[in-house]
């Protein structure tokens, strides 16, 4: 695995040199079905293709760990045994519903109250810090479907094309700006659901304007479901007889209708779960950063062939 | 066959050539680290770029967040959510503003940690090669100088990074760290010119060193030093004050001036770096002062309808300080330089940003060369006032925090009646305190000076703010933290 090395800011923040800093395992399996459904009139033909991979780092050598940093921000980690670019950070387990519950839990900060977050204490040494965070949740897909049928009928033809990711996750960091309700930035209109006094809440936590319980951390609260069904290309055609075409000296003309990205089927809150790596950046996959999404396009076609 | 064994032969006699020359091979279209040391001319290039890490929006443009922002002279505006857990105190370790300013820090050291190593290793006579590696030393030092204050005990590296080296340096101690720091401004001072000119001007010198040094020492409470090196500086004759305060930061006579000690250079309107990007945070959001873009307003001063009563800077200025036009733009005040194409500028009464104030320093309006976030005024790093002040102080603790000794009091009373005030007859440490405060506020100095005489607690607790001991170092920044395993949180973090 062939990685710009990891060095600490104290190195300077120059362009570190590329090392070859460990090994990766990727065990998989790859099916593709095409079938040929109905010939004559009719022309249908599907094509499936799963794809199912399994992602683990199997060698770091002396690297030990590597960590993936937006803007200085640590966000994901990659370790031996586990899946490359995992999201590292905390877990919650919900939102504090009175200074009791607070007083009973482990310590998080002095200024931890009712409707701040609730983390785990997963080493259980009464203190919620650094120590507790774990991994929180894998950028990479359980299984990709691509799934296209083609129908011919008349000279008219169809084609479908859905693709799937199934199984990834996100970590969602527009959130963490808009429903962050840190500074004076505007927020997402989620925030009227956060905790208040008269109107306890489960999902967002308080707004205080200081954050002492740091509520922003890195935590599975900004983790989301990537899984998503895409229909990503329609096309509808027709191609006039060739007969019809010879007095007007014509050798083809078709006339078609396209649409991509016309639909897309999926929980994850931001624009698109179709996400990747950041900046090309092996170490940061499935991070939203505010990625410009992809467009929906509509296209309509006349060829002529002369 | 025999074709075959004519043209091997040659192709074989490539593969003989040892394996290590034959792949290591210097780039012929570029500079390598390796092949750019040649000369002095080399060196002093290599220089120039090292003041680049304090010229870049990380450090000039964004050090207030670290050196104001959690004093009781500023207040963050706008709307970035890292700028309000610094001034209330619930900073964390994975805020954005403390990582760029250890990083930004680190880079201006490492480059400097290359320099020093090359001119050892080059073949010039001693004579040559001090003066050089005393500017570097000069710049590694005014950078370890902050880190040691805003983070305690930082990983003290001396060395450029070599790959394939241990890089993962443990934290120091906060002794050694000083001791780097004073062993360097020392060399920096006995071997920089006193001053430079041309092109040059600008460069460190030995009274800019000494001036650090002073610093340094009164930080280490070690009076008589801080007291000796402060009277170099003044006994040099280099350095006066400027008749008019407001004249440092005007474009103009700021730059380079008689009270210029050192300062961060600016040429004007250009890419990163080349300009002061002060202009952009502090200029008042919704006045257009700044044409091309407006200002953000990122820091507004603390003033009497945002903070508590006679805590804010705005309230800070005695009757009659002349200062105080020239730090703030408050209701109805006339600014005849900012754009005088239009005639000037006059704050409005009702305040702009969401504030009753906003700061004057640092904004020149716009103009041929004056961009929004690229202006050619420089920023002072210490002013020839600064020294006077030091020296003040040093005679002040000397004499156990009160002081009339006549040479105290005339330095002090030069700072203090260019302001317009009338002289003291004696000093103590508020006072002190309270001048530095008035001087220089928004120039970075704040939240030292509130370190430096232990008042940081006091002080903020005054201005209504819930400060704890833990609170007078910031956090390592969490991803230092991540990478690094041998580093150990400050506490409370």
């Amino acid at each position: 695995m062939l990685l710009p090395a990891l060095l600490p800011s104290t190195a300077g923040s120059l362009n570190p040199p590329f090392v070859n800093i460990g090994a990766i395992e990727n065990k998989g399996l790859e099916l593709t079905l095409n079938t040929v459904n109905t010939r004559g009139k009719l022309d249908w033909r599907t094509s499936l293709n799963y794809s199912s991979n399994k992602n683990a780092v199997i060698s770091l050598g002396s690297t030990g760990k590597l960590v993936g940093l937006i803007q200085r921000l640590p966000v994901t980690r990659t370790e031996e045994g586990l899946p490359i670019s995992y999201f590292y950070g905390y877990q919650t387990d919900g939102i504090f519903q009175s200074q009791a519950e607070v007083d009973e839990s482990p310590f998080q900060d002095g200024g931890t109250r009712a409707g701040d977050i609730k983390f785990k204490d997963l080493n259980k040494d009464g203190v919620v810090n650094d120590a507790d965070q774990t991994y929180i949740g894998n950028p990479m897909p359980d299984f990709t479907l691509n799934l296209s049928n083609n129908f011919e009928y008349r000279g008219f033809d169809l084609s479908v094309f859905f693709q799937g990711v199934y199984g990834n996750e996100i970590l969602n960091l527009v959130r963490r700006d808009i429903e962050g309700m840190a500074g004076l930035a505007n927020q997402s209109v989620n925030v009227v659901n956060r905790y208040r006094t008269q109107q306890p809440s489960t999902t967002l936590p308080r707004v205080t304007g200081t954050d002492p319980n740091n509520n922003r951390r890195i935590s599975d609260r900004f983790i989301e479901d990537g899984s998503f069904i895409r229909l990503r290309n329609i096309t509808v055609g027709y191609n006039f007889s060739k007969s019809m075409l010879k007095q007007a000296k014509i050798k083809n003309l078709r006339m078609y209708a396209s649409t991509q990205n016309l639909h897309t089927w999926t929980k994850y809150s931001g624009y698109d779960p179709e996400i990747g790596s950041y900046n090309q950046n092996p170490l940061i996959n499935g991070v939203e950063n505010g990625r410009y999404p992809i467009s929906r396009s509509y296209t309509f076609g006349l060829s002529v062939i002369f | 066959m025999k074709h075959i064994l004519k043209f091997s032969f040659p192709i074989l006699l490539l593969f003989a050539v040892s394996c290590k020359d034959f792949l290591n091979r210097e780039p012929l279209d570029q500079l390598t680290e390796d092949s750019f040391y040649k000369t002095k001319n080399d060196v002093e290039k290599a220089l120039i770029g090292n003041y680049a890490p304090m010229q870049d929006v990380e450090w000039n443009g964004k050090d207030w967040m670290i050196t104001e922002v959690p004093t009781d002279n500023s207040a963050p505006g706008g709307t970035d959510p890292d700028f309000t857990p610094i001034d209330n105190f619930a900073v964390t370790p994975d805020n954005i503003v403390v990582a760029n300013y250890w990083a930004i820090h680190y880079r201006q050291i490492t480059l400097a940690n290359t320099i020093i190593t090359k001119i050892a290793q080059m073949n010039l006579d001693q004579d040559t090669k001090d003066p050089l590696t005393a500017e570097a030393m000069f710049l590694r030092a005014v950078a370890y100088f902050d880190l040691v204050r805003i983070y305690g005990a930082v990983p003290l590296i001396t060395e450029p990074p070599v790959f394939g080296n241990d890089l993962f340096y443990p934290r120091s101690s906060v002794d050694d760290v000083y001791a780097l720091i004073i062993s360097d401004f020392d060399f920096a001072s006995k071997h920089l010119p006193k001053i430079w000119s041309g092109l040059s001007e600008g460069r460190a010198t030995k009274g800019a060193a000494l001036a650090y040094l002073s610093k340094v020492y009164l930080t280490r409470r070690e009076y008589v030093k801080a007291r000796d090196a402060a009277q170099l500086v003044i006994a040099s004759g280099v350095y006066d004050l400027l008749p008019d305060y407001g004249d440092n930061f005007e474009l103009g006579t700021a730059d380079n001036s008689k009270e210029a000690v050192f300062q961060v250079q600016f040429t004007g309107c250009g890419p990163f770096g080349t300009g002061n990007s002060r202009q952009a945070f502090f200029a008042p959001w919704g006045e257009g002062i700044t044409k091309d873009r407006d200002g953000w307003g990122s820091q507004i001063p603390t003033s009497p309808i945002l903070n508590n009563p006679n805590t804010t800077i705005v309230d800070a200025f005695e009757d009659g300080d002349l200062r105080k036009y020239y730090t703030v733009m408050t209701a109805g005040k006339y600014y005849p330089t900012i754009n005088p194409g239009d005639g000037g500028y006059t704050y409005p009464a009702a305040g702009a940003s969401a504030s009753a104030a906003n700061i004057k320093k640092f904004v020149v309006g716009s103009g041929p060369n004056i961009c929004f976030m690229s202006t050619p005024l420089n920023s002072s790093l210490v002013r020839y006032s600064d020294v006077l002040l030091n020296y003040a102080e040093a005679l002040m603790e000397i004499s156990g925090g009160v002081t009339s000794n006549p040479l105290a009091l005339d330095a002090f009373n030069k700072v203090h009646q260019r302001a317009g005030l009338p002289p003291l007859t004696e000093i103590d440490r508020d006072i002190m305190l309270h001048e530095r405060r008035v001087e220089f506020a928004f120039e970075g100095h704040r939240w030292f000076d509130l370190l430096r005489s232990g008042k940081a607690i006091e002080t903020m607790l005054l201005h209504g703010k819930n400060i704890n001991l833990y609170n007078l170092l910031f956090p390592i920044p969490a991803g230092e933290m991540q990478i690094n395993s041998k580093l150990v949180q400050n506490p409370g973090y």
